[in-house]
């Protein structure tokens, strides 16, 4: 074992859990429910927190470790297609916008669930959409926390089980005590850690060889399929664009990316979010992809690509600076899980205990499961990743998209069209998941030259609208109670009078 | 009043504004990524790319340089298009509070 890494790795993992357990505080004073501390933080975060958070949840394993490993692979084509993520923070938060915020606010929601369950009235929508969470986002966490561990074995030669014990642990337990403003903030923090870790390894990169031209022309002579397009990705205009719905503005169908639009303060933190979101995002993508395939020359024929850029730098600086640089990507990754955690929890405690088991259930009560729920699913999730998925990049891609094609158009025409009711919202579920599922498996995710996500979203907006049409519109009250200038019990009142 | 006519909330007319904004920031990231980055590399021989500070030019402007036109973009859009308003559930009822 490797103690020069292993040791600036744990100290920053303990830092972490210290600031967790630092913002408990928060969810003991203040006003207002616990839940929605808890799961949302109050709706209290300003800009640069807001950013962090909506980036660093977003990207995870899969941009620091698995975008590097098939960079290796497939060349430039890839961080091409990885730079999609570069404006999402913009769709998520523009998109949604400041209507998600007002009408959270409004009805009290704390997960997406709640706001199609106040918009749908529909149990089948509400469980459909917890379902899909609980299953999708569950698989997600575990590719998660397996490419954690593994990160921390080659890189330490931590065993595997132990360091997934260890890692896994240190994000239960700074989750289930910090709550979401615990999460944000410690987002906020390996955001600027992976910030570091991407310009230190920049810096590591030039001042190690004889510059990026050198490699890169390198590059093109033996291996000239990684820098042209479409290249090793076969990155063509269609398949450009299916990545931009997927990396791009469909993100904001998952629900731990879109809880994020509820939990701003205010609509100057939203706008300064939207820039800062841009520019860190744009950061990570082009600073850590961008090193893939310049690693091929660097440490030519690795068996693993994923591991490519940690041996890069086991050979290439001391220790104690490797251990530091790769707690980078373990910091994507916790950053990810927790928010993930949250929301799976909030999904079992808010949309299915408090909805359908015991609506009446008392704050202490509510407050004991939350705490409860998320150790449990963390524990479990935990003990599923002992046997490792291969490849986290297309796991992740797997998830992501089921939950796009599922959740992207039932929130945004729940939110921007009037006429869109339950009986389409249903359909739009049904159809897009199914669809996806049908691609993925059928047609090895690609239709049309296009990953699977462009079909099955396409299918489910025109389910979407084509439903609604032949179904009776949504009933007034659920009008009122979403566009409604003032509350529906007022104008009840006044027609009473 | 009985049959009164309910009234929707007068700031979400700029919401499906701001919707709409950022819609058509979508469609002008991926011309913008599209442009920049398709007609100069692609099927290009790996022999005949140009490199830009060390990357392929394809790479250079259709990431790098996009990247930072949208950041500039956004925050010229954020500034000028969208506005501030009260995030509360409800305006105050009288409608006393009439600022979007």
């Amino acid at each position: 074992m490797r103690f020069d890494i292993t040791i600036p790795i744990i100290l920053y993992l303990l830092a972490t859990l210290l600031v967790g357990i630092y913002f408990r505080r928060y969810l003991k004073k203040g006003k207002g429910n616990f839940h929605e501390k808890f799961f949302i933080g109050g709706r209290n975060l300003g800009p640069l927190v807001l950013a962090f958070t909506m980036v660093a949840s977003t990207a995870s394993a899969g941009t620091f470790i698995g975008a590097t490993g098939v960079g290796y692979e497939q060349g430039f084509s890839w961080p091409l297609i990885i730079a999609s993520q570069t404006a999402m923070g913009v769709y998520v938060l523009g998109v949604l916008g400041k209507k998600f915020a007002i009408v959270s606010r409004r009805i009290g929601a704390v997960t997406m669930t709640d706001f199609l369950k106040a918009r749908y009235e529909s149990k089948p929508v509400v469980l459909i959409s917890a379902l899909g969470i609980l299953v999708f986002i569950s698989a997600y966490m575990v590719a998660q926390f397996a490419g954690g561990a593994r990160i921390l074995e080659a890189a330490t030669g931590f065993p595997y089980h132990w360091g997934l014990l260890i890692f896994g642990g240190i994000v239960v337990l700074l989750t289930v005590f910090g709550g979401f403003r615990g999460v944000a903030v410690t987002d906020a923090i390996q955001g600027v850690a992976m910030l570091f870790g991407g310009i230190i390894i920049w810096v590591i990169i030039m001042i190690q060889t004889d510059g990026f031209t050198a490699i890169v022309s390198q590059l093109s002579v033996d291996h000239p399929e990684l820098v042209t397009i479409p290249g090793g990705s076969g990155a063509t205009p269609p398949l450009l664009f299916s990545y931009m719905l997927l990396f791009g503005i469909a993100m904001l169908g998952l629900p731990h990316v879109a809880v994020r639009g509820m939990a701003f303060k205010d609509s100057k933190s939203m706008h300064k979010g939207m820039v800062y979101a841009v520019i860190i995002m744009g950061l990570f993508s082009v600073g850590f992809a961008s090193i893939g395939p310049m690693l091929r020359i660097l440490v030519p024929d690795v068996t693993q690509p994923d591991l490519a850029m940690l041996l890069y730098l086991v050979e290439a600086v001391p220790g104690w600076l490797a251990g530091l640089i790769m707690a980078a990507p373990l910091a994507a990754i916790i950053s990810t899980v927790n928010s993930m955690l949250l929301v799976v929890s909030s999904t079992i405690v808010k949309d299915i205990y408090m909805n359908y088991v015991n609506p009446k259930a008392s704050e202490r009560t509510i407050t004991k499961l939350s705490y409860f729920s998320t150790l449990i699913i963390g524990i479990v999730v935990v003990l599923i990743s002992i046997t490792p998925p291969d490849f986290i990049q297309f796991i992740v891609v797997f998830s992501i998209g089921g939950l796009e094609a599922t959740l992207f158009a039932v929130i945004v025409f729940g939110l921007y069209w009037k006429r869109a009711n339950q009986w389409g919202a249903l359909t739009s579920m049904l159809v897009g998941f199914t669809a996806y599922l049908i691609i993925v498996i059928a047609f090895d995710e690609m239709l049309f030259g296009m990953h699977a996500v462009a079909t099955s979203l396409f299918l489910s907006v025109v389910s979407m609208i084509a439903v609604s049409y032949l179904t009776k519109r949504p009933n007034k009250e659920v009008i009122n109670k979403i566009w409604g200038a003032e509350p529906t019990q007022q104008v009840q009142k006044s027609v009473a009078k | 009043m009985v049959k009164e006519k309910m009234k929707d909330d007068a700031r979400f007319k700029q919401c499906n504004k701001e919707f709409m904004y950022t819609f058509t920031f979508f469609v002008f990231n991926i011309l913008l990524v599209f442009g920049l980055t398709f007609p100069l590399g692609y099927n290009v021989d790996a022999s005949e790319i140009k490199l830009v500070l060390g990357f392929p030019q394809w790479y250079f402007y259709g990431v790098i340089v996009s990247f930072i036109l949208l950041s500039i973009s956004t925050f010229l859009m954020v500034r000028f298009l969208f506005k501030e308003m009260s995030l509360e559930g409800y305006e105050d009822a009288e409608g006393l509070n009439d600022e979007i």
